[in-house]
């Protein structure tokens, strides 16, 4: 295998990128020179050395507790559990939020061999209990699989937890309701709140 | 509501066709492995982005590796007119209504409306229960496109539930959730089901006796694989708290099974003449009209909802009908107002008055002309 081919092949393992999107990829690697690929390839070896998950809410991290979990002005007795940490930076950029995080790393999927002790539950029960938790937000996706790891969950931790909350799912900011389809609309219609 | 015009390239084993039809019949003739069925698969395509019998999307295509597949289909709707254009390359399907991209569900589902009537389908009361399933649920389709994300749901949740259920070891709060799931998407699932039989049969028994022209009675009976019949009018809240309970009696055996046993994946229905059971004590004959019966009235509800007449394909009529029932389908499809696509092999099946009325095409290994 010539080392062109070797870092087509490389990046074709990743997610979205076919063998063309490869070949233009390391084509474009190979005409930047010498000081991006070390950049590149420095970068690549620093993730992996250094990136961890912080041991409290699963969520990637440098240092370990993570900076929000080590953040003194976020609440601490509010959790919202999230299926991976895309999710966690989606909730962040709303700088709205302002609890700590709990990443399951999935979604219950028997199908893809996910199961309770594949994500990361049996952690988050741990940490309720050892932390004084007021308020559970369940922010799984609103799909099958994520749909069945809230209702999983919540089943759970309704024991444990005064208050276990779900995001609610619905119209879009900024939609229009004639262009919605029935199965969203109908969820926003049942999850209607008194205004 | 008809398809005024259809071009394919590298479609099947059409290279390049172009064709007009008429608004009302069209009549294909031509002899077996010409392209006659690949020209309905082709309109049904159109309406359902789904063919009736390719399991995969390459097998649509004709030559590989070259361009892909191309539909291209006008169709007109009282004054409005569309424009649909399919191209199929390898696994991948584009879609373009009036130049521009559908979201489907939304814009396209429902938009041309087709009913089917494959020649195995004489056959669908005493077929297995999996394809009197596959009719509903692709009749539920026709009459409201939305019930596709319903269906789709459940099949999702039963398979995930099926394959936990298959697990040496697992949790019983992850079945719960999935038992949880199953009877809520269920339940509405069912409840459409039933809503639609009992809409069905209100039309039944007059599109059968025209058809057969006898005064039997038709009617479908649902049976549910938990439900009582007379149990079949409840809420859906109320087939809710039904479905749980039964799930929860099933429980061990659906283990053991290693399934899920219960549920709308595992219902059936069957056809009464009368109190006759169709599939059993019913002749051949009475079988086909019965499916005629079943098509047509699946055409009068559409029309009831103010929808227009949906477009009918009759692939191979002529081998499964006699030449009464034959001549009395087309009678009865001569006062259809919507457009008909017949193929046969045996044009002298159908009556010159008809093919007058209509227009004629002859396919010959992949190229359409017209008679």
């Amino acid at each position: 295998m010539t080392p062109f081919d070797r870092l087509t092949h490389e990046l074709s393992k990743l997610p979205g990128i076919g063998q063309k999107s490869a070949l233009r990829l390391a084509l474009f690697i190979l005409r930047q020179g010498p000081e991006y690929s070390q950049a590149l390839s420095d970068s690549l070896l620093e993730l992996i050395a250094k990136v961890t998950f912080c041991s409290h809410c699963f969520h990637f991290t440098d240092r370990d507790p993570c900076a929000t979990c080590s953040d003194p002005t976020r609440d601490s007795r509010m959790i919202c559990v999230v299926e991976d940490s895309a999710d966690l930076m989606a909730l962040e950029r709303t700088h709205i939020y302002r609890g700590r995080y709990h990443v399951l790393q999935g979604a219950l999927s028997p199908l893809d061999g996910m199961g309770p002790d594949q994500i990361r539950c049996h952690e988050l029960i741990e940490r309720i209990k050892k932390e004084e938790i007021r308020e559970i937000i369940l922010a799984t996706n609103p799909n099958v699989t994520g749909d069945a790891t809230a209702l999983y969950l919540s089943k759970l931790l309704k024991p444990i937890v005064p208050k276990i909350t779900r995001l609610s799912s619905g119209i879009p900011v900024g939609g229009q309701i004639n262009y919605i389809d029935p199965m969203t609309l109908s969820k926003a219609l049942e999850t209607r709140r008194e205004y | 509501m008809y398809l005024k015009s259809l071009s394919l390239k590298n479609f099947r084993n059409y290279s390049r066709a172009e064709v007009d039809f008429h608004p009302h019949f069209n009549f294909i003739f031509g002899k077996n492995a010409q392209g006659k069925t690949n020209l309905l698969e082709a309109v049904y395509y159109l309406a359902h982005l789904k063919s009736f019998r390719a399991t995969h999307l390459n097998q649509l295509i004709g030559l590989p590796g070259a361009e892909g597949a191309q539909l291209l289909g006008k169709v007109e709707d009282r004054e409005a007119r569309h424009e649909i254009r399919l191209h199929l390359q390898g696994t991948k399907r584009e879609v373009w209504l009036n130049q521009k991209k559908p979201v489907l569900l939304k814009d396209f589902y429902g938009l041309v409306k087709v009913i089917l009537f494959e020649p195995w389908e004489v056959y669908l009361f005493r077929e297995n229960p999996s394809a009197r399933r596959r009719f509903l649920d692709r009749a539920l389709f026709l009459d409201d496109p939305s019930t596709l994300l319903l269906i789709r749901e459940y099949e999702k949740i039963v398979a995930q539930k099926n394959r936990l259920l298959k697990e040496p070891l697992f949790d019983e709060q992850e079945l719960w959730v999935w038992n949880e799931k199953q009877v809520a998407i269920g339940a509405r699932l069912l409840k459409r089901r039933l809503e639609w039989v009992l809409k069905i049969n209100e039309l039944l028994p007059a599109e059968y006796g025209r058809i057969s022209q006898t005064g039997e009675g038709m009617k479908i009976n649902y049976v549910s694989s938990f439900l009582a019949p007379e149990q079949h009018c409840l809420t859906e809240d109320e087939i809710r708290i039904c479905f749980t309970k039964s799930v929860q009696e099933k429980n061990m055996e659906e283990k053991r099974w290693g399934e899920s046993l219960i549920g709308p994946h595992r219902d059936d229905w069957r056809v009464f003449l009368d109190e006759r059971p169709l599939s059993v004590l019913g002749s051949q004959g009475e079988n086909r009209c019965g499916v005629i019966a079943l098509k047509s009235a699946q055409i009068c509800l559409l029309q009831k909802k103010g929808e227009g007449a949906p477009i009918f394909l009759l692939d191979d009529v002529g081998s499964e009908l006699d030449a009464t029932r034959s001549a009395a389908l087309f009678s009865y499809l001569k006062d259809t107002p919507g457009q008909v696509f017949v193929t046969t092999t045996e044009p002298s099946k159908i009556s010159t008055a008809y093919q007058n009325d209509g227009a004629s095409f002859l396919v010959e290994e992949g190229k359409i002309r017209v008679l």
